[in-house]
């Protein structure tokens, strides 16, 4: 069983962060990886919006569309 | 990438594992923090004539790679108000186990804050903001944020501190110059990452920050294991 993806991701989607509160434990989960890690991280939100200037997902689809955007431009 | 100045610096604290004030103010400098005017005096003469171009009243602190804790062992005088009181206290530190001399340096006034960074386990280099001073242990009152810094971070930070409005201004006290105080944490957030494999920790306590501008006032860094000599 390939268990790369799982322990080497990269891509990386996290649910519920905060637009308002930066110490919500999602919002510290979503830091840690995006300064942390070699991967690409995309937060989400129901409510969509802007966080740390990079555009917030309402949504898992959307988060696939971006994700499958970025493979485009950077093919493996 | 880290400057040549800024590298040799560290290069020459490995043995002691620790830098010493002088070198970590101007290494504060070069990276763009504000610190007092200083003079690293090894004779009473270089005291006295620096004093006499910045004038009194001044603080002397010990410089010896023993005083890591200057205040634990009498090794800060503050407040010293001419040339004879300049001359004694420059005397007492100069005869301290191993000092390789006197740092003078011009006092400030205002609030005291303080900077700091480590390198945790979790989260790599983090960033700290707090009130400070010797109080610093009674207060309690810190924010974190991993480095880098955005500014948005920076300004969170000031928010985040439950005597933030001590920085606004507070019963007749004017505030603070908070841009300063964000630049302060943005430089020094740089600086963290540019040092990240070589430090432990960075202490900046107290940071002085006033109508003006924040100014360093005590500045420990201490160097990883790995990168000690």
């Amino acid at each position: 069983m390939n268990l790369k993806p799982l322990f080497e991701p990269k891509t990386m989607a996290v649910a519920g962060v905060s637009l308002t509160n930066d110490r919500h434990p999602a919002n510290v989960i979503y830091n840690k990886n995006r300064l942390r890690y070699p991967l690409e991280v995309f937060p989400l939100n129901p409510r969509g919006g802007v966080l740390q200037r990079v555009p917030v997902s309402s949504s898992i689809e959307g988060a696939v569309l971006m994700v499958e955007a970025m493979r485009r431009r950077r093919p493996c | 990438m880290l400057r040549k100045e800024i590298s040799e610096m560290v290069s020459r604290s490995k043995g002691r594992g620790w830098v010493l004030e002088p070198e970590a103010k101007r290494l504060l400098g070069l990276a763009g923090l504000d610190v007092p005017r200083f003079a690293w005096a090894r004779e009473p003469e270089e005291a006295l004539r620096f004093a006499q171009t910045v004038g009194y009243p001044v603080v002397a602190k010990v410089v010896s790679p023993k005083a890591l804790h200057k205040s634990d062992v009498g090794g800060v005088a503050v407040g010293i108000d001419d040339e004879r009181a300049l001359d004694q206290v420059f005397h007492r530190l100069r005869a301290f186990d191993a000092s390789e001399g006197v740092l003078i340096e011009e006092m400030l006034a205002g609030l005291e804050l303080i900077i700091g960074a480590k390198k945790d386990f979790q989260f790599g280099p983090v960033v700290l903001l707090g009130v400070g001073g010797t109080g610093v242990e009674i207060y309690h009152d810190a924010v974190l944020r991993m480095a880098p810094l955005t500014e948005d971070d920076a300004v969170a930070m000031i928010k985040g501190l439950k005597a933030h409005r001590l920085l606004e201004g507070y019963r007749g006290s004017k505030p603070i110059n908070r841009s300063e105080l964000i630049r302060a944490l943005m430089s020094f957030s740089d600086l963290v990452m540019q040092l990240e494999p070589t430090i432990a920790s960075i202490d900046l306590n107290p940071v002085i920050c006033g109508e003006k501008k924040c100014v360093v006032a005590d500045a420990r860094i201490i160097l990883a294991p790995s990168s000690q000599g």
